[in-house]
């Protein structure tokens, strides 16, 4: 309760401390700007159709399905992933001999590009939904599996003498000292690990699916739309845009408050 | 006044008995020896207060009754620009770092004599380009013919832009060595702005003499003058804020026992004016005064124009703080920030092609942002260094409110649908009374003696009380 | 207030050794109820070992370890804190590991770490935005809010600076005097030893193993900074301690060598050699009493 006091005590400051964000968001729209300025309209169109094609979109009631299905398989993988990825990274932590021996096999998975997953998602599973959940799954599952191994490999030791000694029940030894310290691991390997899903399921759709935001964006390209092709650009990049910093980034700052250095 | 008169006395007999240069040289002695030359900012700001009034009188009345301003190349609506930017900035800009760079580097303060030659180098600057236009037609008539007219031109705008030229560079080669040689070269900010600065002027004059239209190197200007009031007021807002932080705990303070005082004081932050957000701010502001010199109109200066707001608005994160905020001084250097974005916000949208005229922020930002500033730095730097506390009577309140309201009024002059006319001189209006009130309440304490017992530009302190750091 | 406890910590005939090394040989030694007991020794002569063991966080592999108290608490050489705890819940640890309520316990906390300088806006304050000083007060906090009758120090002042060792000597003499608490800590500073402690253990290293044992008869609390200074310059001279510590034979300054030391140390109690002024608050009194039997190693003062 007092956590979520602090939180909304903090918003007003947090979301104020957005404008440097905003700023060089702005930067990064004049320099778009300029590209579409230099090569014309049909290389790059201006932020402004592209926005107004995405108001057009939205407006028309075109973008929401797309959208919805994205977000679907989008998250169906990486809430699979983060089950999966947390329990046996947490699990492999424990043990010095699974840690080592799940270290290269993290490493083939993480090397493996999602693209060639992708193919062999549709060899196996066809144009259904499975394909890009595959893909999503496989591609940010590493990302969390070594967040939490290394959050178990890293717990320190004399903390753990410290419990020992003051009696810690083994409940408090997991909810005071290993979870607090493994969350602080696990919550940015659960960030970057959406920021995966969400570009792959995207170029997932592009190749295997009729619907959704990749699909949307295949079809802008046969069309050489390219007006609609920024659109969904910007649309995907703004909902993860605003996912991370709206939902996730307030969390994690007040989870983390232990951790910020000065005052 | 006896030992100048020894002094001279002396010297003018060495000078072997040329008695117009020893009456020449005691006169200026005299005037040099004035209150009113004691320190640098006294004679500029009140000049800059004075000037403000001129300056907005005239145009009220061209605006108003069709009454002339005086001709000069590009028409009336470059004097007006000119004169406000060049002539009213700069004063203030040249009486703000005469003080605050012999400060702000542990040098010596700049001698009454050197004043008084930027004084006249800057009436005579004003004069000549008051002048510039009639000199011009004065010309043309003993020259006559197409070649005369070029070279008419010429005589009659080259002494207004060698007078104003040399000014802004008198100013930069003044302060430069000093802010160089700073060990720490903390201050270089000031060094890069004003070097722009005088850019900007002999931009302006060089276009006129070329016979282009010069607008742009004003617009250019009015940037560099907004990245000085972010250095600037940085420097002053680390003093006003945390002053009201304590007056706020001060208040605080009776009302708890004495083991929560250590609470209170932790719900207080100390104010500190972070560097890295100014960066952001002053790199956003260069670039859109780059971009709108370069590619004026293009959507590319309207994407820019929005970053320096947001820029400019991450720079509020600093300040709030609470309660301090809503204090006079705090929340007068606050609003110059607010409009100061919004200045930005306006401009930015106008290029993006909203339908509001681009001089509906220009305005924002001069009348607001720079006017504001400079009538905070008058009252703060002003007053404390002329061996004064800070002003806490309700003028202050009525020409700080009357400045945004002129800012507001004339922003507004510029959006679709508005009576454009009678805005603008309400926004003129405003802004006379607002400088009126300046020049009548600082003026009379910058032209007299000090009463407090300090000398030169010592800061004023308290009787009793440990010497503050500097401004 | 507190009854005079007859708890006492008992080691006796322990040795302990990592897979090959052996680390500590035939220790033996008591800590009564109201006695602070130094343990000094060089760096790695297994001080820290023998102080796991006697709190029982590591296992005795050989001997016996009696700990006759009800209550211990210990603590490290470092502060470690949870760093994802505010100060008072670190205080408060211990208590809600033994199952306290949560007001009860942060009152508790409250009004302990208060009395040990800590400030109100501080109990609020995460560990990393704590000076170094104010962290070891919270862990003292934290194991004195226990109310242990033995309290088990790792060293807990080595990195702070003289003024807040002082203060944080005089809060924990403070506290010991009032709950005639045991306490046993580990040191490798003479000065804290001679400061704080009844009684000094000499340890020396390879096997670790305990050489002598000195006494003091003055009380900590009332022992002032020449007589502290003196008494570990004193204890600095003896053959043991600057064989244990591996420094060379002290330089005989004047008159006779162990004359002169059996004077300034009477060794033994009460029987005293030649007396030489000044008379001195430091006695030996083993290995000559045999109270503790030394096994390997050469024998104390040989």
């Amino acid at each position: 309760m007092s956590l979520l006091r602090a939180w909304l005590a903090g918003l007003p400051a947090y979301l104020w401390s957005g404008w440097g964000a905003i700023a060089s968001l702005f930067l990064l729209l004049a320099a778009w700007e300029a590209v579409s300025l230099v090569y014309g309209a049909l290389v790059m169109p201006d932020p402004r159709s592209a926005f107004a094609t995405l108001w057009g979109l939205i407006d028309s009631g075109a973008a929401w399905p797309e959208l919805a299905a994205t977000a679907r398989r989008a998250l169906t993988g990486y809430a699979l992933s983060v089950v999966a990825g947390s329990l046996l990274g947490l699990v492999a932590g424990l043990s010095m001999t699974a840690s080592m021996m799940s270290r290269p096999l993290v490493t083939v998975l993480m090397g493996t590009p999602p693209i060639a997953w992708l193919v062999l998602a549709m060899l196996w599973f066809g144009a259904s939904d499975g394909t890009p959940v595959f893909t999503v799954f496989v591609a940010s599952f590493p990302v969390i599996f070594i967040g939490a191994l290394q959050g178990t490999r890293t717990l320190d030791n004399q903390l753990h003498g410290m419990a020992e000694a003051f009696r810690l029940p083994r409940r408090m030894m997991i909810t005071d000292v290993y979870l607090p310290h493994v969350v602080s691991y696990l919550f940015p390997a659960w960030i970057a690990a959406l920021g995966t899903a969400w570009k792959v399921v995207v170029m997932a759709e592009l190749l295997a699916t009729q619907d959704g935001v990749g699909a949307a964006l295949a079809v802008s390209r046969s069309h050489l739309d390219t007006a609609a092709t920024m659109a969904w650009i910007a649309a995907v990049v703004g909902l993860l845009l605003a996912v991370e910093y709206l939902v996730l980034e307030p969390i994690k700052r007040e989870v983390e408050r232990w951790r910020e250095q000065g005052a | 006044m006896s030992m100048g008169d020894t002094t001279m006395n002396a010297e003018g007999r060495l000078a072997t008995g040329s008695g117009a240069e020893s009456a020449q040289r005691c006169w200026s002695a005299r005037v040099a020896a004035r209150p009113l030359f004691m320190c640098g900012f006294r004679p500029f700001f009140v000049l800059t207060a004075f000037y403000a009034v001129l300056a907005l009188l005239l145009w009220g009345g061209f605006l108003g009754f069709g009454l002339a301003v005086p001709a000069v190349a590009g028409g009336p609506f470059v004097w007006h620009a000119h004169e406000l930017m060049f002539g009213f900035g700069l004063a203030a800009v040249a009486g703000f770092v005469l003080t605050a760079v012999p400060e702000f580097t542990a040098t010596p303060a700049f001698a009454p004599r050197v004043v008084v030659r930027f004084v006249l180098l800057w009436l005579a600057a004003r004069a000549a380009f008051w002048l510039s236009g009639g000199l011009a037609v004065v010309a043309g008539g003993w020259l006559g013919g197409a070649d005369g007219h070029a070279a008419a031109h010429w005589i009659g705008h080259a002494p207004a832009a060698l007078l104003n030229i040399g000014f802004a560079c008198a100013l930069l080669a003044a302060v430069a060595p000093r802010l160089w040689r700073d060990p720490e070269r903390r201050q270089l900010g000031f060094l890069w702005g004003l070097a722009a600065m005088a850019v900007a002027v002999a931009g302006f004059h060089l276009d006129v003499l070329r016979g282009g239209y010069p607008m742009r190197w004003v617009l250019a200007g009015l940037g560099v003058m907004m990245t000085l009031v972010v250095v600037a007021m940085s420097r002053i807002s680390m003093r006003i804020m945390n002053d009201a932080l304590d007056a706020e705990r001060a208040r605080r303070l009776p009302a708890h026992t004495l083991r929560h005082d250590e609470e209170a004081e932790l719900e207080l932050p100390s104010y500190r004016a972070r560097p890295p957000r100014r960066n952001l701010a002053i790199v956003a502001i260069a670039t859109y005064t780059v971009a709108e010199f370069l590619l004026p109109g293009s959507p590319i200066t309207g994407w820019l124009g929005l970053g320096a707001a947001a820029a400019v608005f991450n720079l509020l994160n600093d300040w709030h703080v609470g309660r301090a905020l809503f204090t006079r001084w705090a929340f007068f250097l606050y609003a110059v920030y607010w409009l100061l974005a919004l200045g930005y916000l306006l401009l930015g949208l106008a290029h993006l092609g909203a339908p509001l005229a681009p001089s509906a922020g220009t305005h924002l930002l001069a009348i607001g942002a720079m006017g504001l500033s400079i009538l905070a730095v008058l009252c703060i730097a002003g007053r404390t260094h002329a061996g004064h506390p800070l002003d806490e009577r309700p003028w202050v309140v009525v020409a700080a409110v009357s400045i945004a309201l002129a800012a507001v009024l004339r922003a507004a002059s510029g959006l679709p649908d508005m009576p454009a006319f009678a805005l603008q001189l309400l926004a003129a209006l405003a802004w006379v009374v607002a400088f009126t009130l300046a020049a009548w309440r600082l003026g009379v304490l910058f032209v007299a003696a000090r009463v407090d017992g300090g000398t030169g530009c010592d800061e004023y302190h308290e009787p009793g009380a440990p010497q503050r750091a500097p401004t | 207030m507190n009854p005079v406890s007859r708890a006492e910590l008992r080691v006796h005939g322990l040795s302990h050794a990592f897979a090959r090394d052996e680390v500590l040989s035939g220790i033996h030694f008591r800590v009564r109820a109201g006695e602070v007991v130094a343990l000094v020794g060089p760096s790695g002569c297994g001080k820290t070992t023998l102080l796991h063991l006697a709190a029982g966080l590591l296992t005795v592999q050989e001997g016996r370890v009696d700990n006759g108290f009800a209550s211990t608490a210990f603590m490290f050489q470092q502060p470690r804190l949870l760093p994802w705890k505010t100060a008072l819940d670190n205080v408060a640890l211990g208590l809600k590991a033994g199952g306290m309520k949560r007001a009860e316990r942060h009152f508790r906390a409250r009004e302990l770490a208060l009395r040990l300088g800590l400030a109100h806006r501080d109990l609020d304050k995460f560990p990393h935005q704590l000076s170094g000083g104010m962290q070891s007060r919270v862990a003292l906090a934290r194991a004195l809010v226990l109310a242990p009758e033995l309290l088990l120090l790792d060293e807990p002042f080595s990195a702070l600076d003289v003024g807040l060792k002082e203060e944080l000597y005089r809060l924990l003499l403070d506290h010991q005097a009032e709950r005639g608490m045991g306490v046993l800590m580990i040191t490798h500073d003479l000065m804290e030893a001679v400061r704080l402690s009844d009684a000094i253990l000499v340890m020396a290293p390879e096997p670790g193993r305990i050489v002598c044992r000195f006494e003091l008869d003055h009380p900590p609390a009332r022992r002032g900074d020449a007589w502290v200074y003196r008494h570990t310059a004193e204890l600095l001279q003896t053959p043991e301690v600057r064989a244990s510590f591996g420094l060379p034979a002290a330089v005989e300054a004047e008159g006779t060598g162990p004359a002169q030391r059996d004077g300034v140390l009477r060794p033994g109690g009460s029987q005293g050699g030649g007396r030489v002024e000044p008379l001195s608050g430091l006695r030996l009194v083993s290995p000559a009493s045999g109270l503790v039997a030394v096994q390997g190693g050469k024998r104390c003062g040989a």
